[in-house]
């Protein structure tokens, strides 16, 4: 009540009235509901603060936590490595071809680096590398299984022999022992590519491991015979329809596969070797299992001595 | 102004403090009547603050209660404003058209209306509205002079000016809540734009607010408004003279009045008696009819009386071709539009609310709420409202009803 006006020309309008309120204008109830807003403001700005305060602290904490961690292993360096393969290779195998920092302790270690270059090694197929506290590594591979054996010609003219797993990489090996090769046919009609230090992967080596696999399991002795795979008219990019395989093995000197059912012409081959044994023929030059369901058998012209080498 | 704007329409009345909250969206276009609260009015009398404290509380108590049931918060406040120190006066002025081609300028309508404004008050008065009732060149009514042909532009304004510190009272029950009033409407005139018709008020129509303390009346004439006033009789009267005459108490006086009132006797009246309490109680007694109904006829009587003194020239069929529109809490006095009719010799109807209004608030007594709110919207259309502070300290300020 009885508040002050100007005496300016705008007070003949009501707006001119000045829109204050004194303290004894404000009844209790405008007064509790301030004083609810000046709570609630209040109580908003103590949440922000507890909230920055709460990641200012956490932020410090995490900082601090991971100097901790720094601190505590730069002091250990590696001491051993548990290297651990489903294969041939092993940790001499490692240290002969694996360049790791030795000079770096545990924490400094670039596990991630090593399981890459573990990696590119066309033998290894997958690696798991992990440090064990306070002073270890850990690392566990898997290795590619070789399928066939090729012979490349190298950068020197030096010719080598490299090895083609299931899913068609090709890679050098050195420890394969004798046994192991004696098993593995050769591999031919194929154009190696190049890519800097490794050969590029072939296409279509998962049908052949498919054929190889089969023959392997069901029969061995059948198997053993075979000493060339040849891929002269197997690409494994296109349609299959119109390519085979050929096989040059001791007994027969060209077999030749479609790239389907081997089981039934893998069956169809058994018998047919079988029935020549048994009438003691031994002048089959070329069996074709790729005519539908017959077997077509070529021999060679003498029926005498043999006098052909298969 | 793209944000949704929250207003409060305030009417401190004789009986009641009603505040109506409505929510204007679609950029100004619409409004939702989002909440209502009331609360019985202490402190004010006749329309004028007697008891400032007693006055804010229950003011602010009610303007609570309507927050609570909108679940918004009020930003700005449209009061009402009533009282017997509100008066107005008609200020005629002429300009003689400055062109040389005789074509009416803007600056001829902005100097005549400048000139129609500009009469001093005297001290302690202040303006609350300048109303224009159309202008005349050459004598003849125009809507718009710019651009027309003419000699002299004359404007006319009816100027309604109030008591500065009874003004001031009212503007600061609302700032003691920390609201600021956006603007103040008189009650007849916001009660007036929503009981009367476009229609009506072209050919002339007179509104009667009969409130509890005061009776606001509002003459259109072509369409503008060039009467106002206020004639301190209203509902209480009625009560106060049942209480008298039949010696009974107000709520028992207020009772007979809203159960068995009526504004005319009618000849089977005469000999009918109704119970004070129906119960048969210790004060229980029976009352003539006919004594409550000469009683309110005389009040009523006066209340024409007075109104028909006031407005003598115009209440005749030529003038008020529309009649007279009642509204306000006692035009639910059954039989009043007869009583007025009768007195005021010009065909009478109860004001009904509009049909947008949801029905529990078409009651006459809301009318001058709802006129205040329907004043904001038209004020957010014209761009009067003063522009609120955007931003994030006022966001944040709103949030908490700072």
């Amino acid at each position: 009540m009885g508040k002050k006006t100007s005496n300016s020309k705008e007070t003949r309008n009501w707006r001119g009235i000045k829109q204050t309120a004194g303290r004894q204008a404000v009844s209790i109830i405008a007064r509790k509901r301030k004083f609810v807003a000046h709570a609630k403001l209040c109580g908003v700005i103590l949440i922000i603060l507890l909230m920055a305060g709460g990641i200012a602290y956490s932020v410090h904490f995490i900082r601090s936590y991971e100097n901790q961690i720094i601190l505590s292993v730069t002091s250990d360096p590696v001491r051993r490595i548990n290297f651990e393969s489903n294969g041939e290779l092993d940790y001499r195998w490692f240290e002969r071809n694996v360049a790791w920092p030795r000079d770096k302790t545990i924490m400094e270690i670039d596990i991630f680096a090593i399981k890459q270059m573990l990696e590119k090694k066309g033998q290894i197929a997958s690696a798991i590398v992990s440090r064990k506290f306070p002073d270890e590594l850990e690392i566990e591979i898997i290795e590619r299984e070789p399928v066939l054996r090729a012979r490349v010609k190298g950068k020197k003219g030096k010719t080598d022999e490299v090895y083609v797993a299931h899913d068609g990489t090709v890679y050098f090996h050195e420890d394969y022992g004798k046994s192991k090769k004696k098993h593995l046919p050769y591999l031919g009609g194929v154009r190696f590519k190049q890519d800097d230090d490794h050969i590029l992967s072939l296409p279509g080596m998962d049908v052949i491991s498919q054929l190889l696999d089969t023959a392997r399991l069901n029969y061995p002795i059948l198997f053993e015979s075979w000493k060339v795979v040849s891929c002269e008219e197997f690409n494994g990019l296109n349609e299959f329809s119109d390519q085979i395989i050929k096989i040059r093995s001791s007994i027969v000197r060209e077999i030749i596969f479609t790239p389907f059912d081997f089981n039934r012409q893998l069956d169809q081959l058994a018998r047919v070797i079988e029935y020549s044994e048994r009438n003691h023929i031994y002048n089959i030059k070329r069996i074709d299992l790729s005519v539908s369901d017959q077997v077509a058998v070529q021999f060679y012209p003498d029926l005498g001595p043999r006098k052909f080498r298969n | 102004m793209n944000e949704n704007r929250i207003i409060g329409a305030v009417e401190i009345g004789g009986s009641k403090v009603v505040v109506m909250v409505g929510e204007i969206i679609d950029e100004g276009r619409s409004l939702n009547i989002i909440g209502i609260g009331q609360s019985t009015a202490m402190g004010v009398r006749k329309g004028e603050i007697i008891d400032f404290r007693a006055a804010s509380d229950c003011t602010h108590a009610a303007i609570i209660a309507a927050e609570k049931n909108a679940g918004a918060t009020i930003e700005g406040v449209f009061l009402a404003q009533t009282g017997r120190h509100l008066q107005g006066f008609s200020n005629k002025s002429s300009v003689m058209v400055s062109s040389p081609d005789s074509l009416v300028r803007q600056s001829d309508i902005k100097s005549v209306i400048e000139n129609a404004k500009r009469k001093e008050l005297p001290s302690r008065r202040v303006y609350i509205h300048h109303v224009q009732c159309g202008f005349h060149l050459d004598g003849r009514p125009v809507k718009d002079p710019h651009q027309m042909q003419g000699d002299e532009l004359d404007v006319a304004y009816w100027h309604i000016e109030g008591d500065e510190r009874k003004v001031g009272d009212h503007i600061h029950v609302i700032n003691g809540f920390g609201l600021k009033v956006e603007d103040m409407i008189i009650s007849s005139i916001a009660s007036g734009c929503m009981v009367a018709s476009e229609e009506e008020k072209q050919n002339g129509v007179l509104v009667l607010d009969i409130g509890c303390s005061t009776t606001d009346y509002l003459l259109y004439d072509n369409g503008h408004i060039v009467r106002t006033g206020v004639v301190s009789v209203g509902g209480d009267h009625l009560t106060n003279d049942l209480s008298l005459g039949l010696r009974v108490n107000k709520q028992q006086a207020e009772k007979l009045k809203l159960e068995f009132g009526k504004a005319i006797i009618d000849s089977e009246d005469k000999d009918e008696k109704v119970w004070l309490f129906g119960d048969l109680t210790i004060g229980d007694r029976a009352i003539p009819r006919l004594a409550i109904y000469q009683i309110l006829k005389a009040r009523i009587d006066e209340l024409f009386g007075i109104v028909k003194k006031e407005l003598v020239e115009f209440l005749n069929p030529e003038e008020l071709a529309a009649g007279v529109v009642i509204t306000g809490g006692v035009s639910r006095l059954p039989k009043l539009a007869d009583a007025a009719a009768h007195r005021l010799g010009v065909p009478t109807r109860i004001g009904v609310n509009p049909s947008w209004v949801r029905d529990d608030l078409r009651k006459p007594e809301y009318s001058t709420v709802l006129g205040l709110l329907y004043y904001g919207l038209t004020a957010q259309n014209t761009g009067e409202q003063h522009l609120k502070k955007s931003g994030i300290f006022s966001k944040v300020a709103n949030m908490f009803n700072l």
